[in-house]
């Protein structure tokens, strides 16, 4: 089932735009298309319908664009750097010290501005990279990065992290369902100032992994062949490591856990499209916004008006697709 | 959050490590079976109660050390003035004061039993939400278990009763009782033929969280004259911020566990809201509120004289 690159990347185009309209019709309240067309051409004023679209389900979809966009791009990276198939952009401990800085924050009850920002993202991002950077430390040895101590690193730093979480849950009972919450991961509460805080990693990142797509394929043949073709591996992957776990803190930061996505749709993408990773990184970008926007959609309306957490719908949505494409292509 | 939430959402969060969980327990019963006497029933034939769960248990004639297993039913003990018979407390039970100085027993759907045991209450007070098999277990350390489950105000009424039957203090349980109902009566009387602003509880912000049909928060809220906008959603409930948006209701009420005005200082969306905009936003003290204690009605004068401030002058 692989398509040629522009077919896909088109299907790709077509699909988002119709989930983004879909995204827009749909919510926990009926508002009629005409209605939407109005209030989006700036005609409707300032009514409670133009709040709902402007003030909560656009910045939302935007949102879940760019969280989606990035999973998918970092996953991307991880599994070629890691050349590992397990790989995702959780693998370095920034889902468990993410979760953490948010529990903290939420159990100490914080809710002023620190610095002009608010503290939950902020202490979700700085732990994200603390973990991240712990993980790091512990697997460089002279200037090195063993990519297996830094998978076993991972997995310790995140179960020790993630037991100091269960222990905060246990010590802040009242503030133990805002933290599940917060790790099972969504868009609850998404504005614009959030995608505002996000889109700067989201952009930067995205070019800056452009710009390696050669190297990946490169660093794909193994460590030494890449060495011998005179790349310089040990910097490409300090860097690459750098910008993923930048990318993916950023993301948790505003979305809080969400799973599947960044291990799925790099997968699928390379099944349907290739393994050349300059073509690869967009139909992981496209496919990841896709997925996210999809999730998100479900998320808001299976229950509404509750919302069922959007990482629920990524690994319902995401795990059948998956083992689709494997039974595929293993025939 | 309330306790009732925080326990279910625990329960749940926790129901992977069921199977750790039934070897703990397994474990401490078989501690204190070791480590407790059992008393011996006594040959009188004694009084009889079927409870929540629909067991018939029978009663000792005058229960001296009793074990409060849950924050309500503190409150009741304390306000029938039989706070010098509690022996233990759940870690939830925060009020009256003197709460505070009484052994802790663990939560309530969760008690430690080896401490339970060790108090040797003659009674144990539970409120329905407590599982069944710690109800069991309890039984099987010898120990006088009841449970209680008030769904409304009527309900908060008969368990008063019923805890003044099972004290031996039912004239004090119906003179409160009495009092409770008059408070109520008042209030009624208070709203009655007033508009019905509607109105919204937020139990959480992050996500949003309310209380629809079937919590004490509704009926507070229904008879201090105001209508429910979440009504049509059953327990406590995520609410989505579009639907709040849409029903933009008169008045919103918060629980005093969260900031909610620092937040909606700095939300652009929730300020469109007309509540917000008219000020019309109020804290209420959510261990009152959500807890079918004699304190409900203290709660239901607050929200009445929120919702219809002018009746509330007029009838003082």
């Amino acid at each position: 089932m692989r398509f040629s690159y522009r077919t896909f990347i088109f299907i790709l185009l077509i699909a988002l735009a119709a989930a983004i309209v879909m995204a827009v019709l749909l919510g926990a309240v009926r508002i009629s298309p005409s209605d939407i067309l109005h209030i989006l051409s700036g005609r409707a004023g300032n009514s409670g319908n133009a709040a709902i679209v402007w003030g909560l389900r656009m910045p939302r979809i935007v949102l879940a664009l760019l969280v989606g966009a990035s999973l998918g791009a970092a996953g991307m990276v991880l599994q070629a750097v890691f050349r590992n198939p397990l790989a995702d952009p959780y693998i370095v401990g920034i889902s468990s010290g993410a979760s953490l800085g948010a529990a903290l924050i939420l159990v100490l009850g914080l809710s002023g501005p620190v610095l002009g920002l608010d503290p939950l993202p902020l202490a979700a991002f700085i732990g994200a990279l603390g973990a991240a950077w712990t993980v790091y430390m512990l697997s460089c040895k002279d200037g090195r990065i063993s990519i297996y101590t830094l998978l076993l690193a991972g997995v310790a730093v995140s179960a020790l992290i993630s037991a100091l979480t269960s222990f905060i849950m246990i010590m802040g009972r009242r503030d133990l369902q805002a933290i599940f919450f917060w790790i099972m991961g969504g868009f609850y509460s998404a504005n614009w100032k959030q995608v505002l805080l996000i889109a700067p990693y989201v952009v930067a990142g995205i070019v800056l992994i452009w710009s390696y797509c050669r190297d990946l394929n490169v660093m794909l043949m193994g460590d030494e062949e890449a060495q011998h073709l005179g790349l310089d591996v040990e910097k490409t992957k300090r860097i690459l490591l750098a910008v993923t776990s930048l990318l993916t803190a950023a993301a948790v930061s505003v979305s809080g856990i969400i799973g599947f996505v960044g291990l799925i749709v790099p997968h699928a993408a390379r099944l349907l499209i290739g393994p050349d990773h300059r073509r690869l990184l967009w139909g992981s970008l496209l496919l990841g916004a896709l997925v996210m926007i999809i999730s998100d959609i479900l998320a808001r309306t299976l229950l509404a008006p509750s919302e069922v957490p959007v990482g629920l719908i990524t690994a319902m949505l995401g795990a059948p697709f998956f083992i689709y494409l494997l039974y595929r292509r293993g025939r | 959050m309330n306790t009732y939430l925080e326990e279910g959402i625990k329960a749940q969060r926790h129901r992977g490590a069921k199977g750790f969980r039934i070897l703990f327990l397994l474990l401490s019963l078989s501690l204190f079976l070791t480590g407790c006497r059992r008393t011996p029933l006594s040959n009188v034939p004694g009084r009889v109660f079927t409870d929540a769960l629909e067991r018939r248990v029978t009663l000792p004639d005058h229960p001296e050390r009793i074990v409060s297993l849950a924050p309500a039913t503190t409150e009741v003990l304390y306000a029938l003035n039989l706070g010098e018979r509690i022996v233990g407390v759940t870690d939830y039970c925060n009020y009256p004061l003197q709460a505070a100085g009484v052994t802790r027993v663990g939560g309530y759907t969760n008690p430690n039993l080896e401490r339970l045991c060790s108090l040797k209450p003659d009674l144990v007070l539970a409120m329905h939400g407590i599982s069944k098999s710690v109800v069991g277990q309890i039984e099987r350390a010898g120990l006088t278990v009841v449970t209680l489950h008030p769904t409304d105000l009527e309900g908060l009424y008969n368990m008063i009763k019923d805890i003044g039957y099972i004290t031996g203090n039912k004239v004090e349980a119906v003179t409160l009782c009495l009092s409770l109902q008059k408070r109520r009566q008042a209030v009624s009387d208070m709203v009655a033929e007033a508009s019905h602003p509607s109105v919204f509880y937020v139990i959480w912000d992050e996500p949003l969280f309310t209380a629809g049909s079937g919590t004490f928060i509704n009926d507070i809220i229904i008879a201090a004259g105001g209508c429910n906008i979440a009504a049509g959603m059953k327990g406590y409930a995520q609410f989505s911020r579009e639907q709040l948006l849409a029903k933009d209701p008169d008045i919103i009420l918060y629980s005093d566990k969260i900031k909610l005005w620092e937040k909606l200082k700095r939300d652009r969306v929730w300020c469109r809201l007309k509540a917000v905009r008219s000020g019309c936003i109020y804290p209420l003290n959510e261990d009152k509120i959500s807890r079918p204690g004699p304190r409900l009605l203290d709660s239901l004068e607050e929200v009445a004289s929120l919702i219809h401030p002018d009746r509330d002058r007029k009838a003082r």
